[in-house]
């Protein structure tokens, strides 16, 4: 035992992110590949869901079904957003896991970041391989003119108010397209950082999984109610999404910048709560 | 380096209104075994989590290898192996794949084909080589422990903090733990808390012993079991009462525990003055009628009997 020691008992000062790296390999693992793979199999479960019936009936109306499986697609995404993260960190301190794991030369805030970080970058994989494997079947249908629809079907569809939107929309561009999977990402990323501040706040994995759902019915509520003043905020993401899903120019850059902004001190602020807490 | 691997000074933790720890202070002795004891509640894991920062106290200093584990706690844990209470390990990982984790969040883990050696000898040393693949969460309660044990010992610790390393073990599970306890001892310091006293007498070279928050007994195991004196075992025939009366009212009688065995009575006097009992004892004993001495001798002290004295028999709640 004694031969080895000397080169395990090395010490020195000691950063707040030591063991980050070894820790964030780990947290991957959890992500890659099943929970990605299975997150992705429910987005294309959503979109076989309304495709596979348009390709039985022989329907022209494919782009607001289209439509609607986005945005289901996006409710599906944020609830197991949610779902998920609302354990990342609360799930660790109630079985113990967490104790285990800052009993270890690993600094607090180490864990939070890392966690976050495996988190957002397993969520936004799920998101791009989803929108990517989608991608060739809406382009084919776009090419085949029946992905284009109009505000009255749409509304046959999902009888939801949607704003000001025109009168017809048509297949985005790739460039569009990704730009919005980027806002998705960004967003799914947002609420993981709200998730894990939540968490390293609250003791109650119901009340951190309500308020999860609160912070979504806010942003959608910021983007009826005040789009304009918010645009420099997750709500201007939302806007630029619905912007994109039209085919429309999309402002991306401030929203997506501002949000990943926000996300970060969200994480510092858990990071700082997690510093102090007491765990068992 | 310190003489000391573990120093407590003054240490206080409270939960809103209650005292967890109330002014503990004691040490530990660098390469020393030290059973930590005391009742369910009396604030042993308290204390453990105290000095492995997963708790912040509330007054007080705790050292550990000589770092403040407030204000150096990261490069404290960089050479602690330890096994909380009832551990839970991340569930996805494979016994060989937790132990290996541990191994590389330790600063100057060996790495490649050393590191691999390095978890293979430890899994063979907690006989987990045969389960290695298996995942954490389908192991049974004994397995886990091992591992606990495996993860603790993998980054060749200076000290080992266990906490209640052989609960929910059965009695093949424990004697192998109490093996790796000793194992360690004299290459690294080990502090572990348990309730079973045996395997305190066993391993043990010290012994810290608390009691509602507060130390009631340390030091070497030797010098807590002969300051509480010493046993004489009485077998006697006849008419007993006079002779109880006679015994109890000695000032070095500290207790008297009597029990049929037959048509024997025997009794158990415990004695807090060795040499006044070997001047007087036998002739009290032999004086008066109506009863036989067919029974003499001493007994060594254990550990539980010191431990029922200073914590007290009903205490453990």
């Amino acid at each position: 035992m004694s031969t080895s020691r000397s080169a395990l008992t090395r010490i020195d000062g000691g950063s707040e992110f030591r063991g980050f790296f070894g820790m964030l390999g780990v947290e991957l693992r959890i992500w890659f590949p099943w929970r990605v793979l299975v997150l992705t199999l429910a987005g294309m479960g959503v979109f076989a869901s309304i495709y596979l019936p348009w390709r039985l009936t022989n329907t022209n109306r494919l782009g607001p079904l289209i439509l609607f499986a986005m945005a289901l697609w996006m409710v599906v995404l944020l609830i197991a957003t949610i779902s998920i993260s609302e354990g990342t960190v609360l799930g660790d301190i109630e079985r113990g896991t967490a104790s285990w794991l800052v009993g270890m030369p690993i600094g607090r805030p180490a864990v939070i970041v890392a966690k976050f970080a495996a988190s957002a970058v397993g969520m936004s994989a799920a998101v791009f391989l989803t929108g990517g494997l989608f991608y060739p079947l809406l382009k084919s249908a776009s090419q085949s003119g029946i992905v284009d629809f109009s505000v009255g079907q749409l509304l046959e569809v999902t009888s939801a108010p949607i704003g000001n939107w025109g009168a017809y929309a048509s297949m985005p561009e790739l460039g569009t397209y990704l730009s919005m999977l980027t806002a998705i990402s960004v967003l799914v990323t947002f609420l993981v950082a709200v998730m894990v501040a939540l968490g390293t706040m609250i003791r109650s994995r119901t009340a951190v999984f309500g308020l999860g759902i609160v912070v979504v019915g806010g942003l959608v509520a910021g983007w009826f109610g005040a789009r304009e003043a918010l645009e420099a905020s997750p709500v201007g993401l939302v806007g630029a999404l619905s912007e994109g899903i039209q085919n429309r120019p999309m402002t991306v850059g401030v929203p997506a910048v501002a949000t990943i902004a926000l996300s970060l001190v969200l994480v510092a602020v858990a990071a700082w709560r997690f510093q102090r807490r007491d765990l068992r | 380096m310190t003489d000391f691997a573990v120093e407590i000074r003054n240490l206080s933790k409270r939960y809103r209104k209650v005292r967890a720890v109330d002014g503990l202070s004691f040490d530990v002795e660098a390469g020393s075994i030290c059973g930590f004891l005391g009742p369910n509640g009396a604030g042993k894991s308290t204390t453990m989590r105290i000095l492995m920062g997963l708790t912040r106290p509330t007054g007080g200093h705790a050292f550990v290898l000589g770092h403040d584990v407030a204000s150096a706690g990261l490069s404290a844990r960089a050479r602690i192996g330890y096994l909380p209470q009832d551990p839970v390990f991340p569930a996805h990982l494979s016994v060989r794949g937790l132990v290996t984790y541990a191994a590389r969040l330790h600063p100057g883990h060996p790495t490649g084909r050393s590191l691999r050696r390095r978890v293979d000898d430890m899994l063979d040393r907690v006989g987990l080589a045969d389960r290695s693949r298996r995942r954490v969460q389908g192991l049974s309660g004994g397995e886990r422990q091992r591992v606990g044990i495996a993860q603790a010992l993998i980054s060749d610790p200076a000290l080992v903090i266990l906490d209640e390393p052989s609960a929910g073990l059965d009695p093949v599970g424990r004697r192998a733990m109490i093996d790796l306890i000793a194992g360690v001892g004299g290459d690294a310091t080990v502090f572990y808390s348990t309730h079973i006293l045996d395997d305190v007498e066993r391993v043990s070279d010290s012994v810290v012993m608390i009691n509602h928050g507060s130390v009631v007994a340390h030091g070497p195991l030797s010098s807590i079991l002969e300051a509480k004196g010493m046993d004489y075992v009485v077998g006697l025939r006849g008419d007993t009462s006079d002779l109880h009366t006679r015994v109890t009212a000695q000032p070095w009688v500290s207790g008297l525990i009597s029990r049929n065995r037959g048509s024997v009575e025997e009794w158990r006097i415990q004695v807090s003055d060795v040499e006044a009992a070997a001047r007087d004892l036998m002739s009290i004993l032999v004086a008066g009628t109506g009863h036989s001495v067919i029974e003499f001798h001493t007994s060594d002290r254990r550990l539980e009997d010191a431990y029922l004295e200073l914590v007290g028999a009903g205490n453990d709640n």
